[in-house]
């Protein structure tokens, strides 16, 4: 095709509508839209600092000729040159000329090769010339100051020209998708040679292609290189710097930070360039081929896809590390064209004998050999192959037991992560126990490498989880030959802890395999993995963890879990009782039954501190209890009976009571003692006793012994209400025997003072007063405890009688004195004079009062 | 009286603030209280490339922009931005996102636009007539003209004011906004007028956002350019047309010849049929409306032909320079010219003007008060009378008054 040309400049005859700036002449093939492209070109702005009346020395010095690459619609390129040519035809300054070329889209030149092209119009012609369309062999330059040598000899100039060329390689590549152009500021003669090492060191047919300017005087628009000098008129302000260009001023030795992002790349293609100019050729052949985008790791693949074809002409080092950006590059053109398949069978072939000759590590290709199953372009005899390769590198890094671990687990989540054919293919040979189990049991294996096999299976299966029921069988199967091979507690158990934390739909359905015809002890041990997770990472949703696990039929382990925690009963109630509870809730009334073994088991194990607690929960879960065996619920009913009250006007307590008689007629056992004397105290304290000899013979057959301690319950609570029966007083004598006879006497001791001055003692009916008058004021007993308790009557007996009622007062003076013989005549005197006392002081208001509001004092 | 106006030039920020407005860069209407912010924070996190105002203006879009926010938060004129948690109070146009000029929407807007055919002296009257307006006008009539953004700073000193007044030296030939759309862009200034308060102190009264549009004179030579680059003709308040006595036959003659031979522009009657036909086509104005938009047509380069003229004409003598405009000599000068037009056989250029625009008044204007040497420079700068058509297109739009004198000439 033609190459087309245009000059654009303000001329008094051209092809507008008038003088000024306009068309003055283009080739007759030049399209329409072409020729308003180039019109709008950006004009050619002097740089301010040439002077008035510009010297040639000064306009080559201030004004250095600017070319320019745009492209244009259709992969049309155009190049122009623009040249200040000072003043117009009407005699005022500012005027340019634009010498425009449109390249073809497979134009064999370089553009910035026409930078030395001699046929480039520098003077505007008084009338319109004569464009010709040119042919490609017309634009070819003798000697290229551009040319690959040439550079190369430009970057070994000066030491730090290729680490600034590599730096500027980098950013050329993110500059256009932040909008921020590269502007190179250096003296006019090196900027068309950064150019070209910008340009040339990249493929030529780049999409989009890298624009540029050799010189421009203000910042321009859409522009990608902008090449600038220290004589322009461009400001560089901070703010230019920071936001709006990447700028490497060679003048002021100021460069921008760029991130290193392009992997490398830069300092590659300009360390080649310095080194192995001749290297570049071959390259842009290579890359001719295919289609390429402007991306830092798409570049960094066409550089490492070129190496590893060329591998007989290139250093091996050149691959080290980079093997997998040449997969993907290889991945990603192969369905561009026939050539990218080839180049995708070569780079396979290659591959595989770097990696049998141990050049390469299966890890490190095995990511992008992902990339490739789930490109889905792949033809089926290529896909089967990387696909056997893909596995056997898995396997050989296992097999080693120092692979990448995590590389690994990543590659088989890109292959799944993708789906589709890869992954369901890959499973069942990833996961097969004819692979794995051998290789866990070689000899050398030690406990690490085992630990990597778990997190290995549960990246496998957590992350991917099986696509198929062949990779789930195998998984399954696996898991078992491991367990028989290296014993459950080296990989069951690890292997569901990882998975209740990463993939906690895989724990169940392994919990629910391995409980498949499991023994005890396994079942056990599921138990226990079930616990710890739900205690551990599913602890937020242990309730629908449950669910899930007897949605999916799978209540053997939750029956395990519960069995595990009533072994542990004794370390933790509350776990067993929040698993007891869930259970019951979700399983409901029938189902709940299967439980009952697992309550017995608990019951049987538990401490009687633990009893005591188990039982308080289960009465609040009878329906459990009813169904448990006649020992076990007899049992319960006692350690029930053990924590009733025995106040029997502690209402909260009935329901406890009538429950333990229950449990106790299903046990067909006997009414536990404390029940008993629960019962008694409350015939007591109702006041259902008449005499003395019926609360003797009561206790006598209702309760054949009592501890101590129970008696000084009994005391307690009893002996008031007992005191307060007596009509002689023998039976008081009687009643305070008996309290001496179940309790602690320090006990009795302490319950008869308190008694004494209790308010409720002074109102016992006139015969007990009677009685208490005539057995205090009696002579001591030999028995030494009822003398101490006589004592403490007598200390009392003042105070008492002050607080008597009157009719009881009154009445107590003939009962004392129907006992005068055996009180004893002194004893007889000192009552009537304590009598008398106690007289007056119950007729002062005082005593009235406090006796009216039933408050004693004392004397 | 004098209350009621004083409180209406109190309210008129308020007022501006929720009209319709036009933006001067892309000339779409849009409510101002709806217009985006954009975050002027430039270490903000937001930052990003700005897509909407690379589409219309590249040379304005390099690097990342501050981030567009939404207007419904504002509170009092600024938004907080939700990245970095700065006030804005940056207000950007919602079609093109260039930031507006700070008193936009607070206050009157007047867009003034200069045409006139090639070598016709437009860069060069803009320029001495800002200059004048700066140095001298204002300060004389109380008003002060300054740039409003950076943007115009920038661009008015290296284009214009240095060239020609530090540099003495002829400005540039302009380029096309076609290839240069940095041509389009307007020159904002702040006009605003001085006065005084209820309590007699110094105030200021009333604040204009004056914006400048010049184009290059090969982009009114076709009609298809003028309606792509200068759409600005037919949303400006004002026009200036400047007419060069050389591309007038009969004047032409006359004048020496000049160095670089002579000039072959085309006709002004061309220019001013397709500035007629775009304002028409623009406001969609019917075909017997008259255009009300004021015209002031000033022949440029005025010192060339002033030996021609009798020296007792009012177009020579020195300008009244007073607080108020002179409206009277303003009529004198504008009937001078019109008989000079006349009696330069342009009897039907000043048909069509007085046909085509209901307010149209002729001016005399040197841009430079000398001719350039042969190699660009100038021997002397002495503008002259460039602000007699800038004062009449502000008294046509009234934003000054006239001096108040027996018998002066209502409607001109």
């Amino acid at each position: 095709m033609n190459i087309e040309q245009m000059i654009y400049t303000s001329c008094k005859k051209g092809l507008g509508a008038g003088p000024g700036f306009q068309t003055q002449a283009m080739s007759p093939g030049m399209l329409l839209d072409q020729r308003t492209a180039l019109e709008q070109l950006p004009p050619y702005r002097y740089p301010r600092r040439l002077p008035t009346h510009p010297t040639a020395i000064d306009v080559e010095r201030y004004c250095p000729p600017n070319l320019q690459l745009t492209m244009l619609d259709n992969g049309y390129a155009a190049v122009t040159r623009s040249v200040y040519t000072g003043t117009d035809y009407s005699g005022r300054l500012g005027n340019f000329l634009a010498h425009s070329l449109v390249l073809p889209p497979d134009t064999d030149i370089w553009p910035i090769d026409l930078v030395d092209w001699t046929a480039w119009q520098d003077e505007v012609a008084e009338e319109p010339p004569q464009l010709p369309s040119l042919q490609t062999s017309e634009l070819e330059v003798g000697h290229a100051s551009c040319d690959f040598k040439s550079l190369s000899e430009f970057v070994r100039m000066r030491l730090d020209r290729c680490e600034q060329l590599a730096a500027m390689l980098d950013t050329l590549l993110v500059c256009r998708e932040e909008s921020r152009p590269l502007i190179v500021r250096d003296d006019g003669v090196r900027l068309a040679s950064w150019v070209a090492c910008l340009t040339k060191l990249l493929p030529r047919d780049m999409t989009p292609a890298f624009t540029f300017a050799t010189f421009v005087n203000a910042r321009l628009a859409n522009v990608d290189i902008q090449c600038t000098t220290p004589d322009s008129d461009l400001v560089i302000s901070s703010e230019e710097r920071l936001h709006r260009a990447y700028i490497f001023d060679f003048v002021d030795q100021c460069f921008p930070q760029i991130d290193q992002r392009a992997s490398g790349l830069g300092l590659a293609l300009a360390i080649r360039l310095r080194d192995h100019p001749d290297w570049f050729p071959a390259f842009h052949r290579f890359a001719g081929k295919y289609r390429i985008e402007v991306d830092a790791r798409h570049l960094r693949g066409l550089v490492d896809c070129f190496a590893l074809c060329e591998a007989n002409t290139i250093h091996s080092s050149d691959l080290s590390g980079h093997s997998g950006a040449a997969v993907r590059f290889a991945a990603r053109v192969c369905d561009d064209s026939d050539e990218g398949r080839a180049l995708m069978d070569t780079i396979l072939e290659r591959l595989a004998a770097r990696v049998n000759r141990g050049r390469e590590s299966p890890s490190s290709v095995l990511q992008s050999l992902g990339v490739l199953l789930t490109s889905g372009c792949l033809d089926r005899p290529i896909r089967e192959r990387v696909h056997r390769m893909l596995v056997r590198f898995i396997h050989d890094d296992l097999g080693r037991g120092g692979g990448d671990w995590q590389e690994l687990l990543s590659a088989c989540d890109r292959i799944a992560g993708d789906g589709g054919l890869s992954w369901e293919d890959l499973e069942p040979l990833l996961l097969s126990p004819d692979a794995l189990v051998p290789l866990a049991t070689a000899p050398e294996r030690n406990q690490y490498f085992v630990n990597d096999l778990v997190k290995f299976l549960t990246g496998c299966v957590g992350r991917n989880k099986p696509a198929s029921v062949e990779g789930r069988l195998a998984f399954h199967e696996t898991v078992w030959q491991l367990s028989d091979a290296l014993g459950r507690e080296a990989i069951v158990d690890p292997l569901l802890a990882m998975l209740a934390r990463e993939a906690p739909g895989e724990f169940e359905l392994l919990c629910g395999e391995l409980l498949r015809d499991a023994d005890e002890s396994t079942n056990l041990s599921i138990g226990r993995n079930v616990a710890n997770a739900l205690d551990g990472p599913l602890a937020p949703r242990k309730d629908a963890v449950r669910q899930s696990f007897l949605r999916g039929g799978r209540q053997r382990a939750l029956l395990a879990e519960l069995q595990h925690r009533a072994n542990e009963i004794n370390n933790g109630m509350d776990c067993f009782s929040e698993c007891l509870t869930s259970l019951q809730t979700l399983l409901g009334k029938r189902e709940s039954l299967a439980l009952l073994p697992c309550i017995a088991s608990a019951w049987q194990q538990a401490t009687p501190v633990t009893r005591a607690n188990f039982a308080e929960y289960l009465f609040g879960h009878l329906e459990v209890v009813r169904n448990l065996d006649y020992t076990t619920a007899g049992e319960i009913a006692e350690t029930l009976a053990a924590t009733i009250s025995l106040n029997p006007r502690d209402r909260s307590t009935a329901e406890q009571e009538k429950v333990i008689r229950e449990l106790c007629a299903t046990a067909g056992m006997g009414i536990p003692v404390r029940i008993v004397v629960r019962d008694f105290l409350q015939r007591a304290l109702r006041r259902k006793f008449g005499t003395v000899a019926e609360v003797y013979d009561e206790w006598t057959s209702m309760v054949q012994q009592v501890d101590k301690d129970l008696g000084d319950q009994v005391v307690d609570q009893a002996l008031l209400p007992l005191l307060a029966l007596p009509c002689s007083p023998i039976e008081h004598s009687r009643i305070l025997v008996w309290a001496c006879d179940i309790a602690h006497f320090e006990v009795v001791v302490r319950r008869y003072c308190e008694v004494l001055e209790s308010g409720e003692f002074a109102r016992i009916p006139p015969d007990a007063a009677g009685a208490f008058a005539v057995l205090t004021l009696a002579p001591l007993p030999k028995d030494p405890e009822l003398r101490q308790l006589s004592r403490c009557a007598d200390q009392r007996l003042d105070a008492w009688l002050a607080a008597l009622p009157k009719r009881t007062f009154e009445l107590v003076q003939p009962y004392v004195k129907a006992y005068d013989a055996q009180i004893g005549r002194n004893k007889f005197l000192e009552w009537d004079d304590r009598r008398a006392q106690a007289r007056r002081r119950r007729n002062s208001v005082f005593q009235s009062i406090l006796r009216l509001v039933g408050l004693r004092t004392w004397p | 009286m004098n209350s009621i106006t004083r409180l209406l030039a109190m309210l008129a920020p308020i007022l501006h603030r929720y009209r319709r407005q036009i933006c001067p860069y892309c000339f779409d209407v849009f409510e101002f209280p709806r217009s985006p912010f954009r975050c002027g924070n430039l270490s903000c996190r937001g930052r990003t490339h700005d897509s909407t105002l690379a589409a219309h203006w590249p040379t304005l879009a390099a690097g990342a922009q501050g981030q567009v926010i939404d207007a419904s938060n504002a509170k009092r004129g600024q938004v907080l931005c939700g990245t970095c948690r700065q006030l804005s109070r940056d207000r950007i146009c919602p079609t093109c996102h260039v930031t507006l000029p700070y008193t936009f929407g607070t206050c009157a807007n007047a867009m003034v636009a200069i045409i006139g055919a090639k070598n016709a002296g437009k860069s060069h009257y803009m320029t001495t007539l800002v200059e004048e307006f700066r140095s001298h006008i204002g300060p004389a009539m109380d008003v002060t003209l300054s740039p409003q953004d950076d943007d115009t700073i920038r661009r008015f000193a290296r284009d214009f004011y240095d060239p020609l007044y530090k540099e003495r030296r002829a400005l540039d030939v302009t380029a096309s906004a076609m290839r240069d759309p940095s041509v389009s862009l307007p020159l904002v200034f702040c006009l605003q007028f001085g006065g005084r308060d209820l309590f007699g102190r110094r105030t200021i009264a009333r604040t204009v956002t004056l914006v400048f549009y010049h184009a290059a004179g090969e982009d009114l030579d076709a009609e298809a350019t003028m309606s792509t680059v200068n759409r600005y003709i037919y949303h400006s308040d004002g026009i200036i047309l400047l007419v060069d006595p050389r591309q007038i036959q009969g004047v032409r003659g006359k004048l020496p010849k000049s160095a670089h031979g002579e000039d072959v522009s085309k006709d002004v009657r061309d220019i001013l049929t397709r500035t007629t036909k775009l304002i028409r086509s623009g406001l969609r104005l019917g075909a017997n409306r008259m255009i009300k938009k004021p015209l002031a047509v000033a022949i440029s380069k005025f010192d060339e032909i002033e030996p021609f003229m009798g020296k007792d004409m009012t177009v020579l003598s020195s300008r009244s320079v007073g607080r108020d405009y002179d409206l009277e000599e303003a009529v004198a000068i504008s009937d001078e010219i019109e008989s000079l037009l006349l009696s330069w056989n342009q009897k039907e250029l000043v048909h069509d003007l007085r046909s085509w625009f209901a307010r149209v008044a002729f001016f005399g204007a040197s841009s430079l008060g000398c001719t350039k040497n042969p190699d660009n420079s100038l021997p002397r700068l002495a503008p002259r009378r460039v602000e007699d058509p800038f004062l009449w297109l502000l008294y046509q739009l009234g934003l000054i008054k006239a001096k108040k004198r027996g018998g002066v000439r209502g409607e001109h």
